[in-house]
């Protein structure tokens, strides 16, 4: 046989006499691998009682953050028919409606456009509620209304009916008109005819302008 | 001659029991014990009816008043059943037993006319409307108590 095969037979053979490297490393194994094998058995018999932290958790129903109203809505817009089938809308910064049996939304700088006659007519107010149902506005706080040719109404502590177009004041009331200021115990306005009416000690002043004649 | 040139301008203060202002019509109506003030002088009835321009701001054009009319300026208080208030020719035309009260000096009679430049009032006999001058329908009496300052 040629050298270079009996020197790779030699080896061969040298590597399977007993006592060679392959031996010892197979006794080694023989005793590591069964001993981690204990250790493992070990380990998991007694893991759950050592260690003390939960593992497993629980969903706590009263801890998860849950939203406190039904609806909340930024930049809202809500539309609707008037009495005449004409489209109103209302636009509010934030609009919020606490739960869903109650159908009042409470809204924070609205803008109600309904339509007149003689073109648009603008409510606005910082601070109101929208009956859903009821289609009605309660305004808390100053509201001006103005139309298209310049007619400006300004009042508080109203409510508007949207689809009326009408608003009645919930007690005492004062307020501007083109034809001056005033004050009153109620007040009732249509707005599509632009009639105010003053009920129960009204007061109205008149400046006029132009030249003392 | 309290009435002498009245500001006709002034600024108008209303007080009613209703105050309804249409805006389109560019008229205010008032009810219920009516009470108008401008500049001193005063205009109460039981009705309103004010009459306005709109031109940007507000021209009040004439203010028609009925049932009780009473006109009062410093001490002189005239009183009739209808009253018209005329801004641009500043008049006040009271009519129906109108009667004038100056301090101690009465003037009853059918129609009386005050001028709010000069301050002069007029009565006259007739109880119905028409320009002065016109011989009236109804054939009114002017009566009238003066008194006059004793002379010792």
């Amino acid at each position: 046989m040629t050298e270079r095969a009996d020197i790779m037979r030699s080896r061969r053979q040298l590597f399977a006499t007993p006592g060679s490297s392959h031996d010892r490393m197979v006794r080694l194994l023989g005793i590591i691998l069964p001993s981690a094998i204990g250790v493992l058995v070990a380990f998991l018999a007694l893991a759950p009682l050592l260690r003390n932290t939960e593992v497993s958790f629980l969903l706590d129903k009263n801890q998860v953050d849950i939203a406190r109203e039904r609806m909340r809505v930024t930049q809202a817009l809500y539309r609707g028919q008037d009495s005449e089938g004409r489209p109103f809308s209302l636009q509010a910064g934030s609009a919020v409606q606490k739960t869903s049996r109650n159908p009042v939304v409470e809204m924070s700088d609205l803008a109600a456009r309904i339509l007149l006659t003689e073109g648009p007519g603008v409510l606005e107010a910082g601070q109101g509620t929208y009956n859903m149902d009821s289609e009605q506005v309660s305004i808390i706080g100053p509201v001006q209304f103005s139309s298209a040719n310049g007619y400006r109404m300004v009042t508080r502590d109203v409510d508007i009916d949207l689809p009326k177009r009408s608003m009645v004041s919930r007690g005492e009331v004062t307020g501007r008109l083109p034809a001056g200021t005033f004050r009153a115990d109620r007040l009732k306005a249509d707005l599509a005819n632009r009639t105010v009416t003053l009920e129960g000690r009204a007061r109205l002043r008149m400046t006029q302008g132009g030249l003392p004649r | 001659q309290s009435l002498m040139n009245h500001n006709s301008n002034a600024p108008v203060d209303y007080a009613a029991d209703r105050i309804e202002l249409q805006d389109r019509a560019n008229r205010v109506l008032l009810s219920g014990n009516v009470d108008i003030t401008q500049a001193g002088l005063r205009l109460q009835a039981a009705r309103m009816t004010v009459a306005y321009r709109n031109a940007g701001s507000i021209e009040i054009e004439r203010i028609d008043a009925n049932g009780g009319v009473v006109v009062t300026k410093g001490e002189e208080r005239a009183s009739g059943n209808v009253g018209i208030y005329d801004f641009n020719k500043r008049i006040i035309t009271l009519i129906g037993n109108v009667a004038l009260r100056q301090g101690g000096n009465t003037l009853n009679g059918g129609r009386m006319v005050i001028d709010l430049t000069t301050g002069r009032s007029t009565v006259d006999g007739r109880s119905a409307g028409g320009a002065p001058g016109q011989t009236g329908s109804a054939g009114g009496r002017v009566s009238g108590t003066f008194s006059v300052p004793k002379r010792d």
